[in-house]
């Protein structure tokens, strides 16, 4: 067998090994689907729907699942965060602006730094600086319905009360401030 | 210079004009693209993350990126646009990826030779520059492919990063002139240059051609990594004016180092494979010698680049983590994760690959059986380092598989899959694999200095306190302190890693200076088999190369610009590894076949001048 044939068995041969683990052995795992540009019908939504919604996001185009999870540890848990926030903000550490756990989880999400849990900072700031970008930026780029949505579902979660006004009550909260 | 080198010549320069003036007048044409009204977006006062752009800037008129429907993606029947740019692109940067490597390689193997008056360099110089030739202009061609199928398929995003990157397209046809240039007169200047002064000013083309081809590198950088970190445009991708921003974009100097790195390493090892090639097919005890040497050479260069690589690439991961957290964890913790075990096999293919063939070489001296010994122990370390770096931390399993297991991960294994356990079996291995480097250039010669047992032992020191070092960083970051700081072990262990390189380097030079020949080193002397080692390492590079071409542009998602242009087409979704695996083979495929087609042809020239001498 002359070597050119031998060097190019030789050659097809490591490639096609290359190829077999990567299609073979390694889980097929399907990536997930570019989030769509959901237009949603924020005037007919019930609380339910905005919770939904809210979850939705969280797991998808949020992209908070990438590190709020057991799994690697890189950011805290957010089942409990409703009942957390109640307390952090009263905490003598605190120094953000949040007077309810609603504003306490929406400054989190706009305003990662304004407080940051221990042991979650980047690395060499002594906890003073968030790794986590704003959500209304960059490639979250959530918008307001997207992230009261989150707060609710949130909430909803750790089994508080879910504080957020959806689109309809606030509405109709408008309404009746037209009206008085 | 003969009637059909001059066609041949022709031929390429037309070509390579060609490739510059379609660059020319499709920068041109789109520079003009500013006034073009894109969808309207309204400016956000916010920069992108990571842009050294102020809110002030925001102001200017230049327009936000154009937000794209799917039906603004032009499509041909039959023709998948995203696979077609993906292998063009692909293709474009293997073959230039190896004209840059070739004549950095050649510089330096002239400049060897120059220094040590030993004619063999100059000849393999030579040599390989002819190759280079040929693979130039097919550079040119596959360029041209690439910017047709961009054209064609993304219009939009060409006329957006046109009309930012407008003046460094035409400086990169300026630089491709120059490079044009200054090839041919390295070449053809060759044998006319060949003595006294012009011999340094031959030297000098070489460093003008390399300084050329690494410029084009950094701009063509800039375009793909502003894509994945852009700077100097606010968060809906107006450009602020100042293209040093857009340019010097978060990621740009990392990928330049990276790829630096990595194309030296990649001309070695095609280098090798040539050398391997011609080896195998020698019909002369002198011809054999020859290209043993020469792929000797070639593999010394791509194992020695290929030494500080991983190193290039945690600063290129680190810095994509310190821009966005989130591409950070989509690349390492994502579904891309499974690709790092693709790439651990690869590389662990290299490193045994390349040890091999520096055991084998200890066989071309009598003097070199002094130490086959230890090479079963080396082989032992370098395999359980692999199969750690080899070790995924999670596991994909069925529930029934899960629950018997308690859980995602492995109760012994499973340890082994995090980062700091993978970044000590790596440093490990390097340091194990230029253990074998010490030890093969070692073989035929005997320390001759009264110093030379406390040499060997300050030796043995150095390495065994910086494996203990190694091991105790891997250990206590990876498991003793919170996940935020398990990457914290890399730096030290590098750097213990790079002082042992350092320190037993010298201290070998000095141990063996003037050292006594154990026997004759024989070149031509290595088993057939030996050679495959250097195919291995070829084949390998090219599909890394081509697999982590692939994931660096894969983490932007669904992006073109990373969060400020989306990719709105049907094909904005990320591929599997599977599938992606093989658009890569098939791609090195043709890339292999190409490039043994421009062996054949150098080989074919010097049989036309030479008569069947070379055989």
């Amino acid at each position: 067998m002359s070597n050119f044939v031998k060097v190019t068995i030789f050659s097809l041969f490591v490639i096609g090994v290359y190829t077999l683990f990567s299609v073979k052995y390694v889980p097929p795992i399907k990536p997930e689907e570019p989030p769509k540009e959901e237009a949603f019908d924020e005037g007919s939504m019930t609380v339910d729907e905005f919770v939904s919604l809210g979850e939705v996001v969280y797991n998808g185009k949020g992209a908070c699942t990438l590190c709020h999870t057991p799994v690697g540890g890189r950011a805290p848990l957010l089942d409990n965060i409703a009942t957390v926030a109640s307390e952090r903000i009263k905490g003598a550490g605190y120094k953000g602006s949040a007077k309810t756990a609603e504003e306490y989880i929406r400054e989190s999400m706009v305003s990662p730094s304004a407080y940051v849990a221990a042991g979650f900072g980047v690395t060499g700031t002594n906890d003073k600086e968030s790794p986590m970008p704003d959500v209304r930026t960059g490639s979250i780029g959530l918008n307001e319905t997207e992230i009261k949505a989150v707060i609710a579902y949130l909430q909803r979660l750790g089994g508080a009360e879910v504080t957020v006004v959806t689109p309809p009550q606030a509405q109709e909260q408008n309404a009746m401030e037209g009206k008085q | 210079m003969s009637t059909s080198a001059l066609n041949l010549f022709g031929r390429k320069v037309f070509l390579i004009l060609l490739f510059a003036f379609s660059f020319l007048c499709v920068s041109i044409s789109f520079d003009g693209s500013r006034n073009i009204s894109f969808a309207a977006e309204t400016a956000i006062t916010e920069p992108v993350q990571g842009s050294s752009v102020t809110g002030d800037s925001v102001k200017q008129a230049n327009p936000p990126a154009p937000k794209l429907k799917a039906q603004d993606y032009p499509k041909i029947k039959g023709v998948n646009g995203r696979v077609a740019v993906w292998l063009a692109a692909q293709m474009h940067l293997w073959f230039a990826a190896f004209v840059l490597a070739v004549p950095i390689f050649v510089f330096i193997i002239e400049a060897i030779g120059m220094a040590t008056k030993d004619k063999r360099y100059d000849e393999m110089a030579y040599e390989f520059i002819r190759v280079s030739l040929t693979a130039y202009s097919i550079t040119a061609v596959t360029g041209g492919l690439l910017l047709l199928s961009l054209i064609v398929f993304y219009p939009d995003l060409m006329k957006y990063l046109s009309s930012i990157f407008g003046p460094t397209m035409l400086l990169y046809a300026l630089f491709f002139f120059v490079e044009s240039a200054a090839l041919y007169i390295y070449y053809y200047g060759w044998h006319s240059m060949d003595k006294g002064y012009k011999k340094w000013a031959h030297l000098g083309v070489g460093l003008l051609l390399n300084g050329a081809g690494t410029t084009l590198m950094f701009i063509a950088n800039a375009w793909v990594t502003f894509m994945m970190s852009p700077a100097g445009v606010d968060i809906a991708g107006s450009f602020d004016g100042n293209i040093w921003h857009a340019v010097h974009n978060h990621l740009w100097n990392p990928m330049n180092l990276h790829r630096f790195i990595a194309n030296i390493a990649y001309g070695g090892s095609i280098v090798g494979a040539y050398a391997a090639y011609k080896f195998l097919s020698a019909r002369t005890m002198e011809q054999r010698a020859h290209y043993d040497w020469m792929g000797y050479t070639a593999n010394l260069i791509a194992i020695g680049a290929l030494l500080p690589l991983p190193f290039a690439g945690y600063w290129l991961t680190a810095e994509i983590y310190a821009y966005s957290q989130q591409m950070g964890i989509t690349l390492m913790g994502g579904v891309f994760a499974w690709l790092f075990i693709i790439q651990a096999v690869l590389i662990g293919a290299l490193f045994l690959a390349a040890n091999y063939y520096l055991w084998c070489g200890l066989e071309r001296s009598e003097g070199g059986q002094r130490y086959t010994k230890y090479i079963k122990y080396i082989a032992f370390v370098i395999m359980v380092c692999f199969l750690i770096w080899f070790t995924p931390h999670s596991l994909i399993l069925k529930p029934y598989e899960a629950k018997a297991l308690g859980g995602q991960y492995h109760p012994y294994l499973g340890p082994l899959g995090i980062m700091p356990a993978k970044n000590t079996a790596v440093n490990i291995m390097l340091l194990f694999t230029f253990l074998s480097f010490l030890l093969y250039r070692r073989a035929n010669k005997i320390a001759a200095v009264s110093w030379a047992k406390y040499g060997n032992a300050a030796q043995g020191a150095i390495f065994t306190a910086a494996i203990v070092n190694i091991i105790y960083l891997g250990v206590y970051y990876g498991y003793f302190t919170n996940t935020v700081y398990k990457v914290a072990s890399s730096v030290p262990q590098v750097m213990s890693t790079l002082a042992v390189i350092i320190l037993c380097s010298v201290i070998d030079f000095f141990m063996f200076s003037g050292a006594k020949e154990a026997s004759p080193h024989r070149w031509g002397r290595m088993p057939d088999r030996s050679q495959y080692a250097l195919f291995l390492i070829a084949v390998s590079f090219t599909w890394l190369m081509g697999l982590m071409g692939f994931v660096r542009s894969a983490i932007r998602q669904h992006w073109h610009v990373y969060s400020v242009m989306r990719d709105t087409s049907p094909d904005a979704y990320t591929p599997t590894i599977g599938y992606a695996a093989n658009v890569v083979s098939v791609g090195t495929i043709i890339f292999m076949a190409i490039v043994i087609f421009i062996f054949w042809l150098s080989q074919m020239s010097t049989e036309n001048k030479y008569g069947a001498a070379d055989e």
